[in-house]
């Protein structure tokens, strides 16, 4: 401990925030003038205004309160103030004012003041944390304990703002949670305990005499030893406890620890107590820097390990702190090495710290500056390192002294931890330390810390910074590994004022007497090894040729006495009892001695093992063999022993190297799996982008099809493989009432406006794998008709999924069909009731399509163009074949009359029309054939009938013209002439007019023509006219006529017709030679006198010549009643 | 004799129509000539031109046993003028056949026959 001016009464520093004024006016209240303590008030203050807190809290006690001014030193019974915007500090008791160092924010006042407090006042000094948020006030609470003094806490149920007491109490270092009007008495309790009466050494020394025993209950209970720690610390902690729990004596203490594993575990965490920070002692961990962190990463290459152990870690500060400096040293380089940091300790509780690496902001300050942003993340109040930096430490729970080290470091942080080793210990760390260091390792203490008597282990790199380097050589490896729990205590002790107990005396006499006269004895520990020996013991022990220093008895016996020793010095250290080996025979070189065996426990742990002979030395024979067999227990049980540590060891190894391996390749596979997430990440992108146009697509596709559907009117009903309606385009409600809610539904549950519901038939077969269906439908009103079909709706792997129902409106163009086919059949009909045959020419192959009525035309059953030609009348054949030529140069449409001869006999007169159709090939002709039959007789009888018509009129005309220039050459009165003459033409003409043109001849009736000539001269039934049927030719027409007229002229004159006439019969018959007979018969009542016979009248000329012309032979017969006139026409004439 | 005259000739008439025949025997005779026929067969035309002088001749193509063409071509080569007396009668036609033949055509005034005859006989003069 620093030289200390200790205060007369305890020091205590309360530290206070928010809320704090009410909890200090609370604790004050229970003071008054006469309290037995120094009260100094830490309280955050805004270092800009005027503090009034002294003046506040003078009035709640009788004590003087003042606001610090500087200098002045602590006075019992009185309460000191921080002021504003001041750090404060104790010194040699005196209270001293100094400027922060750290920004506003950063500032830790309490923590500042306790700190100081701790160091200078150590078990006289108290600290107090208030209400307040933030944790300021906690780092010197761990202060306040590690140096002996009193932690109190306000209880956080009691506080305004509880984060200050929580963080306090959160350490599990407060001694004392209480509400702010119990504190002093707690301060009473404990400071007035422990009797402060007795000096410090007595009551020291009282518990120094049981601290081995605590140690070994400790031991016990929480598995760690403490026993190699410096005793004082040791004392001052246990007193300390004491001190807490107000137990007087050392013996109640150990009764307690024995006790209760609370105790246990409170005295362990009291004894735990290292106060650690960022970058502690910065100067040297830049040296450390400068002269070891950038010549290990600039040495290193990449892939390379570099691995660094810092024990006794505690919260992880100091691990954390040469973290920071080798990832910036590392910062920058490309190819890195892999840098691992091994952080152990003991306390759980403090590794748990560790790895959260979550500390105060207030701790930000022990960082440097350049090095905080890059590692660390800051936070509301709390800065947390960066996962980087944690990621570079493994913190795990380590025993320096008794668990296997780690090996092939390159450097060891192990600060201010040997401080509280023992000599001895720290002889058995040190050889641990450079076993684990690889040659040419760094070792780097803390500040209180030296190599000590280990230069042949270590040399200086740089004494001043406490950084030593690791020499070459090997290290046995350390056997300090003791299995079971029980870990041996060495008696040697350098410590002080206590004064262990010696077992040799140094006096000549003594040392006489023990030399010779007395047994032989050695001393020796548990295990075996040698510490002190009296007398001669060659008869016992074998000494090795080489004294390599250590010696283990229980190696070195003698067979006879190898065997039992062991087992003997276990068996009293452990019972701490004596133990004795009766009646052994050691077989010495020369011969056997009887001995018993006597071990005495020694109070520090050894053994006094006295060998008393009991008879004579009994020379050997030669036959004595020392046997094998008797070494075999104890070599065996140490081989086992060896085998089983030997086991342990590699196990620990193999699972650290194990754990080393298997985070290696999980940190391996992590970063693979970082590398594949990030190529996911790509493809997902590129998909994404993919699906995003396939998505633009489908969206253009969706659209197209819904505007095709819409455009083409398609009513288009989508059904699934149950029937159940998928889709329907909005032209489909015409044909099914569907709403969109109806998507799902059965079809056969909708009621269509179609006429029947075959459709369902054919989707279920089509559904059944059938082609697709077609067929008409119509609606129920048949308004509409509809050309439906049902097709399957196939998946891309062409499955059938559903079907597809397709109805098109087929109304009009079936209609139209309809009135077509109408057509078509008027059409057919026209022309087979017209008669006319349809005939198509084919040019290229020159074969002709003719219909029935055609064929029937050519009296032909098939078609056959060469004969329908050689039917075609002879004298037709060239023209047709001409204008069928010409129609298929294109020159000129056929259009030819044509007679055909059928082979029947019968003919008809055909008319065709043709006209040239061009198409594939050569084209055709199409045509129709009239037939004209009919036409043209009627046109070749006409012809002929005009030309009969000609020819007579002619003649006629001749005729008449002669009469005319007849009469006028006999005519003496004009008038007459010209009665005469029409009478005569009328005549002519009512003959001529009666004629009837049959097939090749004009003719007339012989009754007609009679009747015709005489009916102007009928008068009443004056004539007769009677005979058979008889036909005259036209050529004896006009002659009958005017034979006729004449003789019935001249009746009326002279004759029958007369005024004396009584009447004409004309009569004719047919002879049986062929010869037409005509009787002429008038009859008179007087005799008629007869014409001029001399001059011949112009009357009786015509007659005459008309007889002639009919080549008649005539007769007259006179009476005077009657005359008669007869004529014989030959018939064939 | 004279050819302004048909005086003195001997005219054989072929007409099958009676009246016909009659008016141009008329005619012809009123003219001073005489008039051999008239035949209404070709059959009898044909006897009477082979037994039978005469000038010239008058005839109706159409007779009762039909063409006098036979009959006209006997005529003409006996190189005796003809008159055809016809309804219709195509005279380019009979030219070919018949060059220094007349027409006339039916009906026809005793003057267009007496005509015709006169032509006839001039015609045959002046080729002869």
């Amino acid at each position: 401990m620093d030289a200390q001016t200790r205060v007369a009464v305890p020091v205590v520093g309360v530290g206070a925030s928010a809320g704090g004024l009410e909890a200090i006016r609370e604790m004050l209240t229970e003071t008054n003038i006469d309290t037995a303590f120094a009260f100094v008030i830490v309280q955050h203050l805004d270092p800009t205004h005027q503090s009034l807190l002294a003046e506040l809290l003078g009035r709640c006690t009788s004590m003087p309160v003042r606001q610090i001014e500087g200098g002045e030193y602590v006075r019992p019974g009185e309460v000191h103030v921080i002021p504003p915007g001041k750090k404060l500090e104790i010194l040699g008791g005196r209270l001293e004012l100094t400027e922060f160092s750290q920004p506003r924010g950063l500032r830790r006042p309490i923590d500042d003041f306790f700190e100081s407090l701790a160091r200078d006042q150590g078990p006289n000094a108290a600290c107090v944390i208030l209400s307040g948020t933030g944790a300021d006030g906690t780092t010197g609470l761990r202060a306040i304990k590690e140096y002996g003094g009193l932690c109190i806490a306000q209880d956080p149920d009691t506080a305004k703002y509880d984060g200050m007491p929580v963080s306090a109490v959160g350490t599990g270092l407060v001694d004392f949670v209480r509400s702010p009007s119990a504190i002093l008495d707690c301060l009473r309790a404990f400071f007035e305990t422990g009797g402060t009466d007795r000096p410090r050494h007595e009551a020291a020394s009282v518990v120094a005499d049981h601290v081995d025993d605590m140690c070994g209950a400790l031991r016990e209970a929480i598995g760690h030893d403490f026993s190699g720690y410096k005793r004082t610390t040791l004392v001052r902690r246990i007193e300390r406890r004491m001190k807490v729990l107000g137990i007087e004596t050392p013996q109640r203490y150990l009764e307690r620890i024995r006790g209760s594993s609370e105790e246990c575990d409170a005295l362990f965490r009291d004894l735990m107590i290292n106060v650690t920070r960022f970058f502690r002692d910065s100067e040297m961990f830049e040296v450390l820097d400068r002269e070891v962190v950038r010549p290990l990463v600039d040495g290193a290459e990449a892939e390379e390990e570099i691995r660094i152990w810092v024990p006794g870690c505690s919260s992880g500060e100091e691990a954390y702190s040469i973290a920071i400096l080798f990832a910036d040293a590392l910062r920058g380089r490309r190819d890195r090495p892999y840098v691992q940091i091994f952080a152990t300790d003991i306390d759980e509780r403090m590794l748990a710290t560790a790895r959260e690496g979550k500390y105060p902001s207030s701790a930000m300050a022990d960082i440097p500056e350049d090095l905080r942003e890059n590692y660390t993340i800051a936070h509301d109040g709390y800065f947390q390192m960066s996962g980087k930096i944690r990621d570079m430490i493994r913190f795990s729970s380590h025993s320096l002294i008794k668990d296997p080290p780690f090996s092939r470091l390159d450097l060891i942080s192990c600060r201010n931890i040997l401080i509280y080793f023992d000599e001895r210990l720290q002889r058995q760390v040190f050889p641990i330390l450079h076993y684990a260091l690889k040659p040419g390792g760094t070792l780097f203490l803390g500040p209180s810390e030296s190599i000590g008597r280990h230069e042949d282990m270590f040399a200086d790199i740089d004494r001043q910074a406490r950084i030593f380097r690791r020499l070459e050589g090997r290290t046995p490896y350390p056997i300090r590994l003791a299995p079971d729990r029980r870990g041996s205590s060495s008696p040697n002790r350098d410590s002080g004022d206590d004064s262990p107990q010696r077992l040799t005396e140094e006096s000549a006499p003594a040392r006489r007497l023990l030399d010779r006269y007395a047994p032989a004895s050695v001393v020796c520990n548990r295990d075996g090894d040698m510490l002190q020996s009296t007398g001669r013991l060659s008869k016992y022990l074998e000494f090795p040729s080489t004294n390599s220093g250590r010696i283990v008895v229980t190696t070195v016996a003698r067979p006879g006495l190898r065997e039992v020793l062991p087992t003997l010095i276990r068996q009293a250290v452990d019972d701490r009892s004596r133990t004795i080996a009766r009646d052994v025979t050691v077989r010495a070189e020369f011969g056997s001695q009887k001995l018993d065996v006597i071990a005495d426990p020694l109070p520090d742990g050894t053994a006094l093992v006295v060998f008393r002979d009991k008879a004579g030395f009994d020379p050997s024979d030669d036959d004595d063999m020392a046997e094998l067999r008797s070494t075999e227990d104890a070599t065996h049980e140490l081989e086992e022993e060896l085998r089983v540590t030997r086991h342990k060891l590699r196990g620990a190894v193999e699972e650290l190297e194990t754990a080393n391996e298997e985070l290696k390749s999980s940190n391996e596979e992590m970063m693979s799996m970082n590398e594949e997430l990030q190529s996911t990440n790509e493809e997902l992108s590129t998909v994404n982008d993919e699906l995003k146009s396939k998505v633009d697509q489908v969206s253009i596709a969706n659209s197209d099809l819904r505007n095709f559907l819409e455009s083409t009117r398609l009513a288009v009903v989508v059904v699934d493989s149950d029937l159940r309606i998928r889709n329907f385009t909005d032209a489909a409600l015409e044909v099914f009432p569907l709403r969109d809610g109806d998507r799902g539904r059965y079809l056969s549950d909708v009621a269509s406006h179609l006429a029947d519901d075959g459709f369902l038939a054919d989707a279920r077969a089509v559904l059944a794998g059938r082609d697709p269906a077609i067929r008409t439908i119509a609606l129920k009103d048949g308004s509409r008709r509809y050309s439906m079909r049902v097709m399957p709706y196939l998946l891309l792997d062409g499955t059938v999924d559903g079907a597809t129902i397709v109805l098109t409106d087929v109304t009009e163009v079936l209609d139209i069909q309809a009135a077509l086919e109408e057509q078509r059949e008027r059409l057919r009909l026209a022309c087979v009731i017209a008669g006319i045959g349809i005939w198509e020419y084919c040019i290229d192959d020159g074969t002709v399509l003719a219909d029935e009525t055609e064929l029937r035309f050519f009296g032909m059953e098939a078609n056959d163009l060469s004969e329908m030609m050689a039917r075609i009348a002879e004298e037709d054949r060239p023209a047709v074949e001409r204008a069928l030529r010409a129609a298929v140069e294109g020159q000129s449409d056929f259009e030819e009359t044509f007679r055909v001869e059928r082979p029947d006999g019968s003919s008809i007169s055909l008319r065709g029309f043709g006209r040239y159709i061009a198409g594939s090939g050569k084209g055709r002709i199409l045509g129709v054939s009239i037939d004209v039959t009919r036409e043209v007789r009627s046109a070749e009888q006409r012809e002929f009938l005009l030309h009969e018509m000609n020819h007579r009129v002619k003649n006629l005309f001749a005729v008449i013209s002669s009469m005319v220039t007849g009469a006028a050459r006999t005519a003496s009165d004009v008038d007459e002439m010209a009665r005469s003459v029409r009478a005569r033409i009328t005549a002519l003409g009512n003959a001529h007019s009666l004629t009837q043109a049959t097939r090749g001849s004009t003719s007339v009736m012989m009754s007609d023509l009679a009747k015709s000539i005489l009916e102007p001269f009928r008068d009443g039934d004056n004539v007769v006219v009677k005979g058979p049927e008889l036909v005259i030719g036209v050529e004896k027409l006009t002659a009958f006529a005017l034979i006729f007229h004449e003789w019935a002229t001249n009746a009326t004159k002279y004759g029958g017709l007369g005024e004396d006439g009584e009447g004409l019969s004309l009569t004719w018959s047919v002879s049986q030679d062929d010869q037409i007979l005509v009787d002429w018969r008038e009859r008179f009542k007087t005799p008629q006198p007869e014409e001029d016979g001399k001059v011949k009248g112009f009357g009786s000329r015509l007659v005459e010549f008309s007889i002639t012309q009919l080549r008649a032979s005539y007769e007259v017969e006179r009476t005077d009643r009657e005359r008669r006139m007869t004529l014989a026409i030959p018939y064939a004439a | 004799m004279s050819i302004e005259t048909l005086k003195g000739l001997r005219v054989l008439v072929a007409e099958d129509e009676a009246l016909v025949a009659m008016d141009i025997t008329d005619t012809v005779e009123f003219e001073g000539a005489e008039v051999i026929g008239p035949f209404a067969t070709s059959r009898e035309a044909r006897v009477a031109v082979d037994g039978s002088c005469f000038d010239i001749a008058i005839l109706d193509v159409r007779l009762e046993d039909g063409d006098v063409f036979p009959v006209a071509d006997v005529i003409r080569d006996r190189e005796i003028p003809i008159v055809f007396h016809s309804g219709h009668l195509d005279p380019a036609q009979i030219s070919n056949r018949y060059p220094n033949a007349c027409f006339c055509s039916k009906p026809s005034t005793p003057e267009g026959l007496v005509n015709a005859l006169l032509a006839a006989r001039q015609e045959a003069e002046t080729a002869g």
